[in-house]
């Protein structure tokens, strides 16, 4: 391959070399065992590895304990309102499209109070990383259910154990049109989480990944506690994410086309049931983004034709003296 | 499209994708600029005033707002000289930003005449392209404050593009000149070799409308006139990027781009023609083999000599259906080589060549790729004819002049050596081929005479160790030996793909235990979630690496009951604290 002019520059820019510590502000004041740290560590060890600027980077958040992203990721950052992330990232999307993006927000902040939100971003499908730290409970607020609670699960708002089956938000994602990349994780995992984020990272378009998260304090025993007993089966495929068993215990590994849009309804609709799929589950590059489309509308607006057609309808009403 | 719209489209995306690092790079130059205004005088009212705009400026006490702020306005982030430095830079990169189009040459037409001043052009325009890449590595490094005077300074002083790396001349937009072929063979040694071994990225464009005659009527079919050939410049000219292509085609464009931003010389020989058609007739009947030669794509010659793109690349010639109105006018199809001749017959240059075949002649004829097959000593008495298909639509036999068959002939001469030379057909290989084919077979046969009697020695040895492996089971049930503990009883293990075959060793002795000492606490670092648990309980035992997990920084650095409560909270279980000290 021959050298680009982005290659060209980058050159320049392999002189400065970056650190974990480029990419930390401050220690995480989340609890100690919470599943928020090894997401932060993941990410900023991808981060790393692909010496991502970090004044590049935009980190934009609702909010909840894993809300608390931007202040501890060093890039710029929105902590914006509860269930309020994904407009916000719109319209960073549209104002600053050569940025990259990261949305982090929890299953409270993204499936319940910011589900309508979550559900018309998907279809836009703007460019950028958006993680979804699922605990299956509202954390910050010490324990109220969250959309993906189990049924049973005790809390202050449901004292007598939640009523529902959760939502399962895999399958509500794909449900969506234009969707183009969800893959799921767990903050137990470092390795195949950061080679998640990795893959989320360099999709074009607005990347879905959902961390299954362990918090001790208010869901010790949610995910098998996120240990190696944790029921999960890993999805294989050549351009999916690498395996990476980690500490799991029994994890069979299975063949699945993310292409498949099909294949990747029966995966979702199966997960919560037996085991957790974990992996790529759906990708498709070919989506484009709402921004190039928004952009390449814009180029082509006959702004001449369009002010004298204004001019004219304004003419109509003009009174002549 | 114009010849010249399609190189300069060739080029058009690696243009715009420079014309934006132009762009982007003045903005980043400037956005320093207004930082450091911002930074010193941000709070100044004016500055306010234009930074908030005029509904800020009319609703606001600008002036109180000054004041409260005044007093936290900071200090010049830049000292005096830098600032300058970038003030200059901004001001170069601005003009370009302004006037890059115009400073883009387009692709130029010159006459022969035109070649004394040429090179002079390339060399200053070469210069001008590396300036313009000078200053976006010079923004690029003030971006990210890299810029050193003591390195940077003197570098760029005389920066012109022979400091430019082969790489970076490929990001130039190229210097092209178009020549028209007019078939004189001096365009070659008079023009197109001084200007492709000057020694400068020069790409240049030849422009081929017609097909010259360079054959003498001799009633020879040997081609004695040899004129140089563009197809075989590789060979003389190694380091030349040479195509040959068509308008017609939509792949040249995407060629083209390959042999315009290569940092070599060029030569690209493009046939221009509205018709696509006659391009289409030219390929098929091998007048104008497509290729390219890449001197860049592989160390191997024959790899860097890409013929592929011809139609029917292993045969002599291409073949194709013809639709024709048959004898009792329905229309009929037939399957036929086409040859020079062929594309001869339908150039408008060589109507007086051919003649119709007399009817009396018809015992001695032969098609044309059949009698350049014949060696000479059986081609005497033989007339050469192709079929033509007449402006009825019928099939008519032609008898092409002898300049003619001399030119299919060496044109079938030219395709033969270039398929040798760009190893799509190599004779000792053929030969070779040949031979391990029928080495092979009988190896086949002997091999397979082996194995039908393996085969019938492992069935047998199969049935013996089901019976062991029943045995074993009966054994353990009886002992009460769990699953697991049975898994342990040795037993030669399967593989599962071929069931024939015996495992050697038992399995458990070739998984290798990992080799820890126990003794001493470790933790599985890669597998650490970073969940600060143990940093908590211990942080002068534990301790994050550079990658965030955490390691044993001091075993001894607190209590051992630290150790084991942190082993014991670890929710990745990956704490092994060892022996007690
Ligand atoms: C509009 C509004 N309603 C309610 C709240 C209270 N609130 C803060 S965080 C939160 C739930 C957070 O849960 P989740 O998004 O799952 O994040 P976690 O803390 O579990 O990471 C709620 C309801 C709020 N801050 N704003
Ligand atoms: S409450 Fe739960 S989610 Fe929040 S910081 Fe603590 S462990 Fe993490
Ligand atoms: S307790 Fe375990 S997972 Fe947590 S930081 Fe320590 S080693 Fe890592």
């Amino acid at each position: 391959m021959s050298l680009t002019i982005d290659d060209f520059v980058q050159k320049e820019e392999s002189t400065c070399s970056y650190g974990m510590d480029d990419y930390t502000t401050e220690a995480a004041r989340w609890c100690k065992g919470c599943g928020g740290h090894g997401a932060l560590g993941a990410l900023q060890r991808m981060l790393r590895d692909n010496q991502v600027h970090p004044e590049e980077v935009v980190c934009v958040s609702g909010i909840g304990c894993s809300s608390r992203f931007p202040h501890y990721l060093r890039a710029y950052g929105f902590h914006t309102l509860h269930g309020r992330a994904l407009p916000v990232s719109v319209g960073v999307s549209l104002a600053r499209p050569e940025l990259k993006l990261l949305t982090v927000m929890g299953d409270g902040d993204c499936f319940s109070i910011g589900g309508n939100h979550w559900l018309h971003t998907l279809r836009y499908n703007i460019n950028s990383m958006v993680m979804v730290l699922d605990n299956e409970i509202y954390a910050l607020t010490k324990k109220q259910v969250s959309p993906t609670s189990r049924i049973g699960t005790v809390s202050n708002t449901s004292p007598r154990g939640s009523y529902l089956e959760p939502l399962n938000p895999l399958s509500v994602a794909l449900g969506i049109s234009n969707i183009s990349f969800i893959a799921q994780t767990a903050s137990w995992l470092p390795g195949h989480m950061q080679a998640t984020l990795e893959k989320a990272w360099k999709h074009k378009g607005l990347a879905f990944v959902r961390i299954l998260q362990r918090c001790p304090v208010f869901m010790p025993n949610a995910f098998q506690g996120g240990s190696v007993d944790f029921p999960g089966k890993f999805l294989e495929s050549p351009e999916g994410i690498p395996v990476d068993k980690g500490i799991l215990r029994d994890a069979p590994v299975v063949a699945h086309d993310p292409r498949n849009i099909n294949a990747a309804q029966a995966v979702a609709a199966n997960s919560h049931m037996e085991k957790e799929p974990l992996g790529l589950i759906y990708y498709n590059p070919e989506v484009p983004t709402y921004s190039d489309i928004r952009y390449s509308k814009v180029a082509t607006v006959d702004r001449k034709a369009k002010a004298k057609l204004l001019d004219d309808y304004l003419t109509r009403y003009s009174v002549e003296s | 499209m114009e010849l010249q719209e399609i190189v300069e489209s060739a080029w058009s995306a690696p243009l715009q994708a420079l014309r934006n690092k132009v762009s982007i790079a003045t903005q980043n130059v400037s956005d320093i600029l207004t930082l450091e205004v911002l930074r010193t005088s941000g709070h100044h009212e004016a500055e306010l005033e234009r930074s908030l705009g005029s509904f800020a400026g009319a609703s606001l006490d600008l002036g109180a707002v000054s004041k409260v702020f005044g007093k936290n306005a900071k200090k010049a982030a830049l000292d005096s000289s830098t600032y300058s430095r970038v003030q200059a830079l901004h001001q170069q990169l601005s003009v370009w930003n302004i006037d890059f189009e115009s400073r883009i040459p387009s692709c130029k037409v010159i006459a022969i005449s035109d070649l004394p001043g040429i090179e002079k052009q390339a060399v200053e325009h070469l210069n001008q392209m590396a300036e313009c890449l000078k200053l976006i590595r010079m923004a690029w490094l003030e971006r990210n404050s890299k810029y050193d005077p003591a390195v940077h300074d003197s570098y760029f002083a005389d920066f012109n593009w022979e400091k430019l790396t082969n790489d970076e001349v490929g990001l130039c937009p190229p210097f092209v000149v178009m020549i028209k072929d007019q078939g004189d063979k001096n365009l070659f040694y008079s023009t197109l070799l001084p200007l492709v071994t000057s020694g400068l990225p020069v790409k240049v464009v030849l422009e081929k409308s017609a097909f010259y005659n360079t054959y003498q009527a001799f009633s020879r079919s040997t081609a004695l006139r040899c004129s140089l050939e563009i197809e075989m410049l590789p060979v003389a000219l190694k380091g030349v990027y040479v195509i040959q292509d068509t308008v017609a085609r939509p792949q040249a464009i995407a060629h083209l781009q390959a042999g315009l931003i290569s940092p070599r010389p060029g030569l690209f020989s493009i046939l221009n023609d509205a018709d696509s058609g006659r391009c289409d007739q030219a390929v098929l009947s091998r007048a104008l083999p497509l290729f390219r030669y890449d001197p860049d794509k592989s160390e191997v010659f024959l790899k860097r000599f890409d013929l592929a793109e011809n139609p029917d690349l292993k045969d002599v010639w291409a073949s194709s259906t013809i639709e024709f109105l048959n004898a009792a006018g329905k229309k009929d199809l037939m399957q036929k080589k086409i040859t020079f001749a062929d594309f001869a017959a339908t150039e408008a240059q060589y109507q007086s060549d051919f003649s119709d075949l007399p009817a009396n002649q018809e015992s001695r004829a032969i098609e044309i790729s059949a009698y350049l097959e014949l060696p000479y000593a059986d081609r005497s008495g033989k007339l050469p004819f192709i079929f033509f298909r007449n402006s009825q639509n019928a099939l008519v036999k032609k008898v092409p002049s002898m300049r003619i068959v001399a030119q299919t002939a060496d044109k079938r001469h030219l395709w033969k050596s270039l398929c040798e030379v760009s190893g799509v057909n190599n004779p000792y290989l053929t030969e070779l081929e040949k031979q391990l084919r029928t080495e092979a077979a009988k190896d086949k046969e002997s091999a397979l005479a082996d194995l039908r009697n393996d085969l019938s020695s492992e069935i047998e040895a199969l049935n013996q160790e089901a019976v062991q492996q029943a045995m074993a089971k009966l054994a353990g049930n009886l002992a009460g030996l769990s699953a697991l503990e049975l898994g342990q009883i040795a037993v030669a293990p399967q593989d599962k793909t071929n069931p024939f075959k015996m495992v050697s060793a038992p399995i458990a002795s070739k998984i290798q235990a990992p080799v820890v000492n126990f003794d001493t606490p470790y933790i599985e670092s890669k597998l650490c979630t970073a969940c600060d648990e143990c940093i908590t309980i211990d942080p002068n035992i534990f301790a994050y690496d550079s990658n965030k997990q955490a390691f044993i920084k001091n075993a001894k650095g607190g209590p051992y009951k630290n150790l084991l409560k942190a082993s014991k909270k670890c929710s990745a279980k990956i704490i092994h604290p060892g022996k007690e000290w």
